[in-house]
């Protein structure tokens, strides 16, 4: 029971993480190299609302604001002019957002590890079904789940969303329909971009905020976006929902696998299925 | 076999141009390589490392024996090839000593560079027993704490807060799984029964369920030789399901002033070993927390005390020869004394290059001085060398 | 009357090959004109121009009379010149439905004044009308052609670029697809039809454009393309 409840929570969290890296890949092909890097900045940012406001709440709201401010700035100085350069070219730029936002967030917050702590009303435990889990936890998973939810229906059921899936397909007819796609595409690089410091603010509590926090999550991004499809939001709910359980398990029997079982678990999905759970031939040529 | 060819010739030559060489013309300037991790990960301990050197060379104005001191700084990243990489080529420059690295991977690599060389090492944070074993080494010195004392001060902090049966969580690398057995070793000799470990990879996501593993094991401590952010992540997720009530928790390194920035409240009342702490009375102490409040307007963490202190004494050893050989200088340190330093007396030993000293065993607190950071450490037990370190033979 | 659009003498490039020299075409409003030629003459090429998705090297785009030349694809199709590629380009995650709607987003304050309404234009394709909830990728190929046009249609244009709306497709569905573009010709809405084949230009158009290697090689209105049809067949290819 403690093995679902907290897989669930790691998959939220996953989810959290990767949905915007699969959003902004889906719409101009970008590998956002640098979305550890948001993730990290959301992090600092809840910091640093919370250190001046102390609400946590109010750090949800802001950071994922910033994030996405940035992004707008990322997007329309380093990658707009390279959209239609060879892949390298777009990857490259992305490790230089990482130079300088890390270097802005050293400049700005300095080395030392921030603390930040879960809200007081969900700071207890709580016994659930013969598990003890926290308040905190269980707020991910329910948090995690309204997200997924709430893109899901912003993608499917609004006009927004039916412009970014047609731009995803075919940019040029949706710029000859009358959008200007470069709108488009900076919108969902600062949706993208905000969602991963959404991230960063909202799983603090559970890690160290430290500069280097964004490098180790970019591997389990970039795990959950292969295993779940490129470019897939679905593909990314249900590779998170596998991943997230498959540790849980992992550190349940096995800790000292548990990255080996992951690795696992990518290769098992892409013998089976090469392009991901849900992904498509046509994105990847 | 070649390189003891090598050393003999070597001596035998030296044994003949000795005499002549007898005063050393003294060098334009006295060159100190420093190679720590200044980004990344290690930054943060880097960083400190880094201010108390600083205000050690401050306190001799710079200078040694009317030589200008000139000290360079090299990012080594954390890697163990960087580090070797750019050591070697202020080597070739013409250092005089090395200094670092952080973690032990890095500095035992250093370390055979320096051996290889004739270079002397001063080793402040890694705790590897590997570079102090007894006969091993010959250029590198430890003026800081190893593992086996800081086992032994969690041991001894076990036993005075009368836990009776411990559950370990160990990160899954050989000197952690060392480290874990040693504890157990010790613990077997007090009474403590150990009900339960687990080994979890290293950098961990999570450790919600280990934890549960722990509070479900009917053990009354939890024992963690998991650090850096290793031991923030356990803290924070500790503190979530209220695991402190329930255990004590503690463990070698735990926990330092850093870590209480990191992790606030969870940190509040584990149990760590600490590498130096500024409250520490010693005279050498007080005036090197008032120099060092003076030059960075806060206090020094324990990276920062202990890198000054070990600078301090090496530098002293170094004058003291009034030569500039280097033979002469680790001669010198080896075996020697220094009885004031920030931590009281402290014993090079001459088998090991160990420095002996007190040991320190703290918990984290909540602290309400105006002048301090909401959340630091306090000492609890202070241990006499005699109590854990085994004296040259 | 002013023209609704003009190419005046373009040249345009893919990269640092020449398409197109000293092309010039003009459509005043409500007209139907066709750009015929070989495989490969430039026609799609021109129709791109037309539409701002590739800005000519040399010459001018016009549109009401201001010059286009510079303006992104979008800002043309907000001025109501509205693209239907050959290959369709329908959107795939896409049902039917919101192929539609996607096309109305930039074009609400056009669509106001109420030409083609949803309802209208699944009158004018009921084969659409059945089937809008099924993913473009599922479409056939008559299908898909009837999409493209209905959803350039919900752009509210003035001008439809139609290229080889009838190429590849079943006889019945070609007959349709006149129909439905002779339909929309009647509305009022002014056409560029390419088109390989003779066809549906000579029914639907009212003057002609032969293209050859690039360049404009005959034209004149639809009448003397019949009564040269002998001379012309071999610049056609026919």
């Amino acid at each position: 029971m403690n093995i679902l409840i907290i897989g669930l929570s790691l998959a939220a969290m996953l989810f959290l993480l990767s949905a915007g890296l699969t959003l902004i890949f889906g719409m101009g092909g970008i590998i956002n190299f640098a979305h550890g890097s948001f993730y990290m900045l959301g992090a600092y940012g809840g910091f640093q609302v919370i250190d001046s406001t102390g609400s946590f709440w109010l750090a949800l709201v802001l950071a994922p604001l910033g994030g996405a401010a940035v992004g707008v700035l990322v997007e329309r100085l380093a990658l707009r002019p390279v959209y239609n350069r060879e892949p390298f070219v777009q990857m490259l730029l992305t490790f230089g957002v990482i130079l300088i936002l890390e270097e802005g967030v050293r400049a700005v917050w300095g080395l030392d590890y921030k603390d930040v702590s879960a809200p007081a009303v969900l700071a207890a435990p709580v016994h659930v079904l013969g598990a003890t889990v926290s308040a905190f936890r269980l707020f991910l998973i329910a948090f995690g789940a309204a997200m997924a939810a709430l893109l899901f229906l912003v993608l499917e059921k609004t006009p927004v969303g039916t412009v970014v899936r047609a731009a995803s397909a075919d940019p040029e007819m949706v710029r000859a329909l009358g959008i200007d796609v470069g709108l488009v595409r900076t919108g969902v690089f600062a949706f993208g971009t905000g969602l991963a410091a959404l991230a960063g603010a909202v799983t603090a509590p559970l890690f160290p905020v430290e500069l280097g926090m964004g490098f180790g999550v970019i591997i389990d991004c970039f795990v959950v976006v292969v295993i779940g499809g490129l470019g897939s939001i679905k593909g990314a709910v249900a590779a998170s929902l596998l991943l997230g359980l498959v540790r849980a398990g992992g550190y349940g029997f096995a800790p000292e696998w548990v990255d080996l079982l992951s690795y696992c678990l990518l290769i098992a999905v892409l013998l089976l299925r090469p392009h991901g759970l849900f992904g498509r031939q046509r994105r990847l040529a | 076999m070649r390189i003891k060819r090598g050393i003999v010739a070597a001596a035998a030559v030296l044994a003949i141009v000795r005499p002549s060489l007898a005063a050393e013309p003294a060098p334009t300037s006295f060159r100190i390589a420093a190679i720590i991790g200044l980004s990344g990960p290690l930054a943060v301990i880097g960083a400190d490392m880094r201010r108390g050197v600083e205000v050690a060379l401050d306190e001799r104005n710079r200078t040694i024996n009317g030589v200008p001191i000139e000290i360079t700084w090299d990012d080594s990243e954390g890697k163990p090839q960087v580090t070797v990489q750019k050591a070697a080529s202020r080597i070739a420059a013409g250092a005089n000593m090395v200094f670092g690295e952080i973690g032990s991977p890095a500095t035992v690599a250093l370390s055979g560079l320096t051996e290889q060389r004739e270079v002397p090492l001063l080793v402040t944070f890694a705790a590897d027993n590997a570079l102090t074993t007894p006969g091993r080494l010959h250029w590198t010195f430890r003026t800081g704490k190893n593992v086996n004392s800081t086992v032994g001060v969690t041991a001894g902090f076990a036993e005075r807060n009368h836990v009776r049966k411990v559950f370990g969580i160990t990160p899954d690398y050989e000197a952690a799984r060392d480290s874990w057995t040693l504890f157990k070793t010790l613990a077997a000799t007090k009474g403590i029964e150990v009900v339960g470990e687990e080994f979890h990879q290293t950098p961990a996501r999570d450790f919600s369920i280990l934890l549960d593993k722990a509070m479900r094991s009917g053990a009354d401590a939890l024992y963690t030789v998991s650090q850096g952010n290793d031991a923030i992540t356990l803290l924070k997720q500790a503190n979530e399901v209220g695991l402190k009530e329930k255990m004590k928790l503690f463990g070698p390194g735990m926990v330092d002033e850093i870590i209480m920035r990191a992790v606030g409240p969870a940190g509040v009342d584990v149990g760590s070993t600490l590498r130096y702490h500024w409250s520490e009375d010693f005279p050498a102490n007080k005036d090197f927390v008032a120099r060092y409040k003076a030059k960075y307007g806060e206090l020094p963490s324990a990276n920062a005390g202990d890198a000054y202190d070990g600078m301090r004494w090496w530098l002293r050893v170094v004058a003291d020869t009034h030569s500039w050989d280097k033979k002469d200088w680790v001669a010198a340190m080896t075996g020697s004394v220094i009885t004031d330093s920030v931590e009281g007396r402290k014993d090079m030993g001459a088998c090991d290059h160990q420095a002996r000293q007190i040991a320190l065993a703290g918990v984290g607190v909540e602290q309400t001085a105006p002048d301090l950071p909401k959340y630091g450490m306090k000492i609890t037990d202070i241990l006499q060398p005699g109590q854990i370190y085994r004296p040259c033979p | 009357m002013p023209d609704l659009l003009s190419l005046e003498a373009v040249d345009a490039f893919y990269g640092k090959a020449q398409v197109l020299r000293g092309v010039s075409i003009r459509v005043a409003p409500g007209e139907a004109i066709a750009l015929v030629g070989r495989n490969g003459a430039g026609k799609t090429t021109a129709l791109r121009v037309m539409a701002g998705l590739l800005a000519p090297g040399a010459g001018r785009l016009m549109v009401d009379g201001q010059d286009a030349s510079r303006m992104p694809a979008h800002q043309v199709s907000r001025l109501g010149v509205n693209y239907v590629p050959d290959t369709r380009r329908i959107f795939p995650d896409l049902t039917v439905d919101e192929n539609l709607r996607v096309a109305t987003v930039a074009h609400r304050h056009a669509r106001r004044s109420g030409a083609w309404s949803l309802a209208r234009v699944l009158d004018l394709f009921p084969r659409l009308a059945e089937r809008r909830r099924t993913p473009g990728d599922s479409l056939s190929g008559g299908e898909q052609q009837m999409l493209a046009i209905a959803r350039g249609l919900m752009t509210a244009p003035r001008l439809l670029l139609l290229d080889e709306p009838t190429e590849g497709l079943a006889p019945r569905v070609v007959d349709d697809l006149m129909s439905a573009m002779a339909a929309i010709r009647a509305e009022g809405l002014a056409l560029v039809i390419v088109e390989q084949k003779l066809k549906v230009p000579m029914a639907l158009a009212s003057r002609q454009y032969v293209m050859e290697d690039g360049r404009i090689a005959w034209t004149g209105t639809t009448d003397a393309m019949a009564a040269n049809r002998a001379a012309l067949d071999e610049l056609l290819g026919v």
